[in-house]
């Protein structure tokens, strides 16, 4: 058949996005509840979870590439391409920096989170959650927006971008929280380090979250 | 012997004339209606019926123009007075050529065109066997040119439509209601524009061509009914959606929810002391719950809504469809019946005088072979390209089968055989840059601008071989 039509169509990259947004949510959940089983006493799941979240890391990077694969040199998108392998890096970064903390914590998993800063992580987790469920909440709304293109939905996604970025701002302040008590309950130099860095790479997840939020923000700028 | 020749060249053009209108209505049809059966505006058969009806139409009654030049606006027949069987070996080997042409790029699926093969394969013939002097450059520059302004002007048509679309319906708060009101406007310019090629100087054979003061006021005449027509018709859509068919899963959950709360509060009410901490508990609960599905039925009703758009634009694309099958049938059976009407006049006068028009007849020949492409091939590539483009919703279809059809129907008025393919693939391209089109492959661009450039030379080439051949076995 000779249809210089149908060649024409390729299938949409938003689809993609949504998919790897997807991924991102449920490793967020997996990795609260790693973080709960390692301040929990006797945790046995710890590598489970470690090992379920590295599978979705890598099912995620599985999307990242064939999104980047199929994207032929001519592709003629509604956003600018670049903007949307900047946005697909960010968003990809965040399970990343979820892999990387649970990996960090297993470097020390039989000391693991002392006692007096057990309910200040929980709230940490809990913060870095929040955009996370967000972002992929935003990527449908987006995905929606490409295919219609309609400012009612652009304002919709354009209110979740903003939401994000407070919620980064919450957990920035957390994370500030956090380090502050960390100096000031722990005397061990090497649980110091180890739980200063941690926070920094957990407060990282949500600083991910928001680059993506930013990125959205200029792919839907008209 | 001589008059054995004649009739076997004779049958041999009336093969090849057919084969080429079975190719156009195999392969080319599919760009008329392939995309109103992905989007679900028209089921298969129908789409089959309606391109059947319409292309044979577009083909008998106005097909003639376009047929006029393939004949004899590209060579000069003239020259060709001393010796017109050589004109009639010319056509043969041009029709042939084409055809080969067409199967073996079918065959590799290259996007290559029908009409170029054909106006590629006669120009070749024609300056190899008549001299350069035999091919009438202005004509055949005016044609080449309109091979790349034909998808440009479609494509900023598209554009422009569907900017105007995007603008006044997907933006607007009240989609739908926005699109009941822009309907009768859209269908009034598709009726009035189809109208006015129909009757201006178009339909000759049915002895209906107006001077163009009476086609405008007939056309907008039929416009304007058509219009109020839809009008009315639209009426029936209602803003709010209907119940089972549209509405979203949770509109019923946040309805159920609703009425627990109105429940519950009556239950406070009338609740004694040491229960009321408890059902306040509940009650800001589903409170809590019903939020949280309110914003998620508000999200899908949106949704819902801009399917109900696209319910209305159904319509249109539909209407649009019918418009390029028509359009495509008037200008495409040009390919096929040029050639075979310039052989059949040599064969039956003896000379290349023609002044005769193309014989209805032949037109009727050309239809048919297209209806049989249609029905033996075409469906199946009607069924392919349906199934693989869903990207393009009715509002997008619309938008660029409306502007291709224009485009090429004002082609067919100048007698200029344009490539209703290459058109649409412009028409779509152009939707894509109004941000109608996630996402759009522009390789096949590129591979439509080799076709250019290669068709025409291996059309002429296989001419040229061809009409030896013929020539050695004839003579």
């Amino acid at each position: 058949m000779r249809i210089p039509f149908m060649s024409m169509f390729i299938s949409s990259p938003f689809e993609g996005l949504e998919e790897h947004a997807e991924k991102v949510k449920e490793g967020a959940w997996v990795f609260q509840r790693a973080i709960e089983c390692i301040i929990e006493d006797r945790c046995e799941d710890f590598e489970e979870f470690r090992k379920d979240i590295d599978k979705l890391e890598s099912e995620a990077d599985a999307i990242k590439r064939r999104l980047r694969g199929h994207m032929p040199k001519g592709t003629l998108l509604a956003v600018d391409k670049f903007q949307l392998f900047r946005y697909l890096r960010e968003q990809d970064k965040v399970l990343d920096a979820v892999e990387e903390s649970l990996d960090w914590l297993s470097f020390r998993a039989a000391a693991g989170i002392p006692q007096v800063l057990e309910k200040d992580f929980m709230l940490l987790v809990e913060a870095v959650i929040d955009p996370l469920e967000e972002l992929s909440k935003m990527a449908a709304e987006a995905h929606k927006y490409f295919s219609n293109f309609s400012d009612t939905q652009r304002l919709v996604v354009k209110d979740m971008i903003r939401t994000l970025r407070q919620y980064e701002h919450e957990a920035d302040k957390l994370e500030d929280a956090v380090k502050d008590k960390i100096f000031n309950t722990i005397d061990d130099a090497v649980a110091v380090f180890h739980l200063i860095r941690l926070t920094e790479i957990i407060g990282s997840i949500a600083d991910h979250a928001e680059n993506a939020g930013d990125m959205m923000r200029a792919m839907v700028a008209k | 012997m001589e008059m054995n020749a004649e009739m076997i060249v004779f049958a041999l053009a009336l093969l090849f004339g057919f084969y080429m209108a079975w190719s156009v209505g195999a392969n080319d049809v599919a760009n008329a209606m392939g995309t109103s059966v992905g989007s679900g505006a028209l089921t298969l058969r129908n789409a089959v019926i309606l391109a059947a009806i319409l292309e044979f139409s577009g083909a008998f009654f106005v097909g003639s123009h376009v047929s006029e030049t393939v004949r004899k606006g590209i060579i000069d027949t003239q020259s060709f007075n001393d010796q017109p069987m050589l004109l009639a070996y010319g056509m043969l080997a041009a029709m042939l050529a084409a055809a080969a042409w067409l199967q073996f790029a079918s065959y590799y699926g290259w996007p290559i065109s029908t009409t170029h093969s054909i106006v590629g394969a006669i120009i070749g013939f024609g300056m190899v066997v008549g001299g350069a002097s035999a091919v009438h450059w202005g004509k055949v520059g005016a044609i080449v040119s309109s091979w790349v302004i034909s998808p440009l002007l479609s494509g900023t048509i598209a554009f422009f439509l569907f900017s105007f679309i995007r603008r006044k319906v997907f933006d607007s708060a009240t989609p739908v209601l926005k699109a009941k009101q822009l309907t009768p406007y859209l269908v009034f310019f598709v009726f009035s524009i189809l109208s006015l090629v129909m009757v201006f100087k178009g339909l000759k054979n049915l002895h209906l061509d107006l001077p163009l003061t009476q086609a405008l006021l007939m056309a907008a005449g039929i416009g304007l009914v058509a219009a109020v027509v839809s009008h009315f018709l639209l009426k029936n859509v209602q803003e709010i959606p209907d119940e089972a068919e549209t509405l979203p899963p949770s509109w019923s959950l946040s309805i159920g929810l609703g009425r627990a709360d109105k429940n519950l509060k009556k239950a406070l009410e009338s609740s004694s002391a040491d229960m009321q901490p408890e059902l306040e508990d509940i009650l800001e609960r589903v409170g809590r719950m019903k939020a949280e599905v309110k914003q998620k039925t508000d999200s899908e009703m949106e949704v819902v809504s801009y399917q109900k758009v696209e319910r209305i634009f159904v319509y249109l694309q539909i209407l649009s469809a019918g418009f390029v099958a028509f359009a495509h049938g008037a200008n495409d059976v040009a390919n096929a019946i040029g050639p075979l009407a310039a052989v059949i006049n040599i064969v039956k006068t003896g000379t290349v005088a023609m002044e005769t028009a193309v014989p209805t007849w032949v037109l009727a020949l050309g239809g048919t072979g297209i209806i049989i492409g249609l029905a033996t091939w075409g469906w199946r590539v009607i069924e392919t390209v349906g199934k693989r483009i869903t990207d393009l919703t009715p509002s997008r279809g619309f938008s660029a089968e409306f502007s291709a059809a224009v485009t090429i129907v004002l082609a067919s008025k100048l007698g200029i055989p344009i490539s209703t393919t290459h058109t649409l693939v412009g028409a779509v391209l152009g939707v894509g840059l109004a941000r109608g089109l996630e996402a759009l492959n522009l390789r096949t661009v590129r591979d439509i601008v080799i076709s250019w450039v290669v068709t025409i030379p291996v059309g002429a080439g296989l001419t040229i071989l061809l009409f030896y051949i013929f020539r050695w076995i004839f003579e």
